[in-house]
C-alpha cells in the first residue's frame, strides 16, 4: 500500500469550505494532509488517525510565534502555508467534542476580517486584469488583430470571474450554498491557459515569420523585379508599410502564391520633377493563411530603394 | 471599533478576563467559556485577530511570564487604557439595561 499520495485539485479561494470538506472526507478514508496547496495537496496514509481541518488566509504575519502559539494552545497543529498566505491547520478529531471545537473563527466579525484580507488581493488582481484589458483594447481599436482580440477577451473573462468570486467571498450564505466547484475551476484555468497561450503564440509567429524587411538598391538592369516572399500563419487583417523610390513608374503587387491572385497593388506616383515615389503607412490588407509574394515590376528604369514590412 | 463604540463579545470577554490579571490565550479562552456558561467561545483565529487588534489599540500588552515552570510563556495584560475602555463598555451596557428596565416595566 502506498504511504503517500498527491492529489491535483484546484479550488477557487471562495470555495475554501468545499476544500475543507474534501480534506475531512480524505481524513475519514485514512489519508491525512501533510501539505496543502493551491493546485495540489499531499497526503499520508494513516488510517488509525482522524483530523478536522481549518484554513486561515493571512499573508504577512508579523509575529509567527504568537500566531502558531495561539493555534497550538487550542489543539491546532500547523500543517503548512501556501505561497500566497493560506494557512492549513488540523486538530485530532474526537467525536465526543462539540462541533464548535473545530471552528477557528467563532464570531462573524473575525470571519469577515479574513474574507476582507482576501478582497485586497482580489482588488489588485481585478485592477491588473482590467488595466491590461484596457491597454489591449486600445491597441485593438487602432488595429483589429486576432491575438489582441483573444488576449482582451481572456482578460475580461478573468476580471469577470474574480468579480463574481469576490461577491461570493463577501457572503457566507452564498459561499455555503455552492456545492461542487472543481469543474468550474478547471474551466477557468483552461480558458486562461488557452487564451493567454494562444494569443502569445500567435503574436510570436507573426513577429518571426510575418514581418520581413527587404531593403536594397536596384541593380541597374532595364527590367526590375525586386521581390520578397513570406508566409501568413493565420487569416487576419494585416498592415502593409513600404517606402519606394524609383527612376520610372513602377507597380507594387502583393500576390498569393497558391492562387496567383493579386491581393493588393499600387503604382508609384510622380509629382512634378521628382522621381516616382510610393509611401504606404499601415495599408489594411485582408490576408488568408498561405504564402505570398511581394514585388515591383516595370519595363524600364530601376528600383533605387525598396523597404517594406508587413505586420 | 473605536473608543465608546459597542464592543464585540470576544473583545469584551478578553478584556474582562484580563481585568483579573495577566493571562495567556488558552486561559482567556477557557475563562470566557466558564464566565459565559459555555455560550461564548473564542476560537484561535478570532483570538489571534482580537488580541492583535487590542494590542494595536494599546488596550492590552504582551508580557512574558516569570513564574517558575512557566518561564517565557506569553501572557496578555490589560493596560490602563484597556481598563478604561472596559469600564466604559460596562457603563454603556448598564445604561442599556436600565433603559430596558424602564421601558419594559413602566
Amino acid at each position: 500500500m502506498k504511504r503517500y499520495k498527491t492529489v491535483f485539485r484546484a479550488y477557487f479561494a471562495w470555495d475554501f469550505q468545499q476544500e475543507l470538506n474534501e480534506l475531512d472526507r480524505m481524513s475519514q478514508q485514512g489519508w491525512q494532509l501533510v501539505k496543502g496547496g493551491c493546485f495540489h495537496s499531499r497526503f499520508r496514509r494513516e488510517p488509525e488517525k482522524r483530523y478536522r481541518y481549518q484554513l486561515d488566509y493571512r499573508p504577512g504575519i508579523d509575529d509567527m510565534d504568537r500566531y502558531l502559539e495561539t493555534f497550538r494552545e487550542q489543539g491546532w497543529e500547523y500543517v503548512n502555508s501556501t505561497f500566497n498566505g493560506w494557512r492549513y491547520f488540523r486538530k485530532a478529531y474526537d467525536p465526543a467534542l462539540p462541533e464548535e471545537e473545530y471552528e477557528i473563527f467563532t464570531d462573524r466579525s473575525s470571519l469577515t476580517e479574513m474574507t476582507r484580507r482576501w478582497m485586497i488581493l482580489a482588488r489588485v488582481l481585478l485592477a491588473f486584469a482590467l488595466l491590461m484589458a484596457a491597454v489591449e483594447g486600445v491597441l485593438l481599436l487602432m488595429k483589429p488583430r486576432l491575438p489582441q482580440m483573444i488576449m482582451t477577451g481572456t482578460l475580461l473573462f478573468e476580471a469577470l470571474v474574480i468579480a463574481w468570486g469576490a461577491g461570493l467571498m463577501g457572503s457566507k450564505e452564498k459561499r455555503e450554498k455552492r456545492k461542487k466547484n472543481a469543474f468550474s475551476t478547471y474551466v477557468f484555468l483552461l480558458v486562461l491557459v488557452l487564451g493567454f497561450g494562444s494569443s502569445i503564440c500567435l503574436m510570436e509567429q507573426r513577429y518571426s515569420s510575418g514581418v520581413m524587411y527587404l531593403g536594397g538598391v536596384g541593380d541597374g538592369s532595364a527590367t526590375v523585379e525586386r521581390w520578397g516572399e513570406f508566409d501568413i500563419p493565420y487569416k487576419d487583417n494585416y498592415y502593409l508599410s513600404a517606402e519606394i523610390r524609383a527612376e520610372s513608374s513602377l507597380t507594387l503587387s502583393l500576390v498569393r502564391e497558391e492562387t496567383g491572385e493579386t491581393v493588393y497593388s499600387r503604382n508609384l506616383e510622380t509629382a512634378g520633377e521628382e522621381l516616382p515615389y510610393l509611401l504606404l503607412e499601415d495599408e489594411p490588407v485582408k490576408l488568408e493563411r498561405g504564402s505570398y509574394r511581394i514585388y515591383l515590376s516595370d519595363y524600364y528604369g530601376e528600383t533605387l530603394a525598396i523597404n517594406w514590412s508587413i505586420d | 471599533m473605536k473608543k465608546g463604540e459597542p464592543m464585540s463579545e470576544s473583545y469584551y470577554y478578553i478584556l474582562l478576563c484580563l481585568s483579573k490579571g495577566p493571562n495567556h490565550g488558552y486561559g482567556i479562552m477557557s475563562m470566557t467559556r466558564q464566565l459565559s456558561g459555555g455560550e461564548v467561545r473564542i476560537g484561535s483565529g478570532t483570538m489571534y485577530g482580537a488580541t492583535g487588534n487590542l494590542m494595536k489599540k494599546g488596550w492590552i500588552e504582551e508580557i512574558f511570564s516569570q513564574e517558575p515552570g512557566e518561564e517565557r510563556r506569553r501572557l496578555y495584560r490589560l493596560t490602563g487604557e484597556g481598563r478604561e475602555a472596559l469600564l466604559g463598555e460596562i457603563e454603556r451596557l448598564k445604561k442599556m439595561l436600565a433603559v430596558a428596565g424602564e421601558v419594559m416595566e413602566g
